[in-house]
């Protein structure tokens, strides 16, 4: 049944297999569209993720065609080997991606052909069909990881031998996961605690030799459900087994927990996993020690609703739930999860938080999310900044944690891991103790 | 559209069954008659006026919209046959682009070229590509291009089942100001049966055939001389059927808004014509029989 969504947080496919090539340090997008794609993306997608910059051929940088009327009757094909061809001289990568947007691929312009000539002519070109109409933001991550990888092996030669150690991560999506960066980053050193190394292939310290690397992992490690398919393609391709992590791991015991079930499909030995726990747990033990006095002072003990991209909200949820307190009253699934995921999702969220009665919902419609927030009378929102004005009209404090971010600059800061979570605290009490230093809270004086 | 006078009439039909040639010997007709005519070829192949400009060589819409000139009206027409001006919307060469859109492009322009203000014609015939495939091709019986259609069919199953196709889109735009069905112009006819079977799918749609044409050597002889049959052959039988549906087209507004059948239905009509005429057949033989 169709329905109308208001402030739609999930853009189109384009979107996100452009934010997501633009993500991967060496590689330059194509744009085969209308002039207001690449754009659209910039203005809709970085600019609101936390103040993302454009970077090198990002944002007003970004390589596109611009397609006008004449290419859309009489076909584009010859106008994007044009592009190509400028492009390569003028933008320095190692990897170009050809992405269409709908109106070429409407239109049913070779595209295919127009890359296979620009390879033949030994430039590093691929294609990755993903126009707008394809699907959602999730659907182009999804694309475009799958697409890089099966035609990266155009270009290497190399072993797919296995890399002892070595897995990637996949299903956190650069952009529409707001401190995509910083998971990254607190992943990567969690693992590095037990002597794995990540693949993360975004951002930071990935390139296009991670890339290629890919397929010598040992494991493939799934944060989202958006990483599933990706996921099963490596296996198949591959024979890479992977492991569906329900939700980002933050605190302590989630994050113990999920080395342990890493631990079986990937052995490592049980004194690392000792040292990490005494370390984290001295860590944690040390900081709540520290937090306690505006703990109480502040009643940071409150109601709160999750709203956000599920492999967040789950791991968000648990640890604050179990480790700090709190109590989720609303958590509300952004992202569009088929209905055969939906279940499972449900009865994760409530093994999480299983002393609550929680209402769990799969939502993207800002006013039904909103009267979700407004009937569960809430004290404490982390979620988007589209849901400030609920926020100000229930008049609670609001947190920042996902897509999209107009009112913080995001870098590296993650809310996940060892770390993150204790960064979390942090953000999560300032938010409350500013919000009730303004004279919000009626309680306080 | 500028001037409300003209009668804007799109001539639609399966390929092959003989819009242009139609087309062109009602806007010759009319041409004749005195009237100021424009006939737009709505089909990428570009060859609608062909008849009407006796081979004279025509750029087309599309041709000046790629090559981004700035573009005049006497650019892209020529005179025909009656005074009837020819103008071609052209399209992308087989296999790529989007023709639906060229057509929608070339409409759009020969508006901004103020056609219809400057030129003041009595009427201005669309010849459209046979099958509405894709919305672009429903763009002159969408609001504000034309306001009447006429279906050119033979008595083919498949000529019925584009026909039938067609309607399926007028219904669908005609509460929304688009254009209305004149009817059914019936082509090509050679079976003593096919008349009948045109009659009933009309009776059936809720609409009528409004001409029938029988298939003949005059309209292939004209073509091979590049001319219409009004030009060619003037005095001919067939001419006067053309001359008679120019009249009719010129003076009719009796418009109907057309009830398609469905697929299956149209399938099961359809069997049975085939055991009618498997019968009339039958009974041929036997008399033959008997003598």
């Amino acid at each position: 049944m169709a329905q109308a969504i208001e402030n739609s947080r999930n853009h189109c496919a384009f979107i996100g297999a452009l934010q997501t090539v633009q993500a991967i340090d060496g590689v330059a997008p194509i744009v085969h569209s209308t002039a207001g794609c690449a754009v659209q993306q910039y203005f809709g997608g970085n600019k609101v993720s936390g103040w993302r910059g454009s970077g090198y051929v990002g944002g007003g940088a970004a390589p596109s065609s611009n397609v006008i009327e004449k290419q859309i009757v009489f076909g584009g094909s010859s106008r994007l080997r044009e592009q190509i061809k400028n492009t390569v001289k003028v933008v320095k990568a190692e990897l170009y991606t050809v992405l269409p947007g709908c109106a070429t691929e409407l239109v049913g312009d070779d595209i295919p052909a127009m890359v296979k000539e620009a390879q033949e002519q030994g430039f590093p070109v691929i294609y990755i069909a993903a126009p707008g109409f394809k699907g959602d933001i999730h659907n182009g991550y999804e694309l475009a990881v799958k697409g890089i990888i099966e035609q990266l092996t155009h270009f290497s030669s190399g072993t797919r031998d296995k890399i002892s150690g070595l897995v990637n991560v996949l299903g956190i999506i650069p952009g529409q996961d707001v401190f995509w960066q910083g998971h990254l980053l607190e992943l990567q050193s969690i693992l590095a605690k037990v002597g794995l190394a990540a693949n993360t292939l975004f951002g930071l310290g990935q390139s296009i030799k991670t890339w290629q690397q890919v397929p010598q992992a040992e494991l493939n490690l799934v944060f989202s459900p958006w990483g599933v398919k990706i996921a099963q393609y490596l296996e198949d391709k591959f024979g890479t087994p992977y492991l569906v992590v329900d939700g980002l791991p933050a605190g302590v015991d989630d994050t113990l927990q999920f080395l342990r079930k890493l631990q079986i499909r990937l052995p490592f030995a049980d004194e690392e996993l000792a040292a990490v726990q005494r370390l984290e747990e001295q860590r944690w033990a040390y900081y709540v020690e520290q937090i306690a006095d505006v703990y109480y002072e502040h009643n940071l003990q409150k109601e709160v609703a999750l709203v956000g991209e599920t492999g967040l909200i789950l791991g968000l949820a648990g640890f604050l739930s179990a480790s700090f307190g709190l109590i989720p009253k609303v958590l509300v699934m952004t992202d569009p999860l088929p209905e055969s995921a939906k279940a499972a999702v449900t009865a994760k969220s409530k093994q999480l938080i299983a002393d609550y009665a929680t209402e769990v919902a799969f939502e993207e419609d800002q006013e039904r999310i909103n009267d979700i927030i407004r009937r569960n009378g809430v004290e404490l929102l982390l979620a988007s900044s589209l849901e400030q004005e609920i926020a100000a009209e229930l008049n609670i404090p609001l947190l920042p944690i996902a897509f999209p971010v107009t009112n913080a600059v995001i870098l590296q800061k993650s809310y996940i891991g060892f770390k993150g979570a204790i960064t979390l605290l942090e953000d999560l009490s300032s938010c409350i103790v500013a919000w009730r230093e303004e004279g919000k809270d009626a309680d306080y004086a | 559209m500028g001037d409300k006078k003209a009668k804007h009439i799109a001539i639609y039909g399966k390929g092959g069954i003989g819009k242009s040639t139609t087309t062109s010997n009602i806007s010759a007709a009319l041409g004749e008659a005195g009237y100021r005519v424009v006939q737009i070829g709505c089909d990428p192949k570009s060859d609608s006026t062909n008849n009407l400009r006796g081979g004279r060589y025509l750029p087309t819409v599309l041709d000046s919209l790629r090559d981004q000139g700035k573009v005049k009206l006497a650019d892209i027409s020529v005179t025909g046959f009656g005074g009837v001006l020819c103008i071609e919307a052209g399209g992308p060469v087989p296999g790529v682009g989007c023709a639906g859109r060229g057509i929608n492009a070339a409409v759009d322009l020969l508006q901004e070229l103020n056609l219809f203000a400057e030129y003041k014609p009595d009427y201005v015939l669309y010849d459209v590509l046979g099958d509405v495939v894709c919305g672009g091709f429903a763009v002159p019986i969408r609001e504000g291009i034309t306001d009447r259609v006429f279906v050119v069919s033979s008595s083919d199953f498949m000529a019925i089942y584009a026909a039938n196709n067609l309607f399926k889109a007028i219904s669908k735009y005609a509460p929304s100001g688009g254009a209305l069905l004149g009817g059914i112009i019936a082509n090509g006819l050679s079976a003593p049966y096919a008349q009948a079977i045109i009659d009933d799918f009309a009776g059936r749609t809720g609409t009528r055939a409004v001409s029938y044409v029988p298939r003949s050597l005059v309209v292939s002889q004209s073509e091979l001389y590049g001319q219409t049959v009004i030009e060619a052959a003037p005095q001919s039988a067939h001419a006067r059927i053309y001359r008679n549906l120019a009249q009719y087209i010129a003076e009719t507004d009796e418009l109907s808004i057309p009830k398609p059948i469905s697929t299956a239905d149209l399938r099961a009509w359809a069997r049975d014509w085939g055991d009618r005429v498997f019968e009339v057949k039958s009974a041929t033989v036997r008399q033959g029989e008997a003598i």
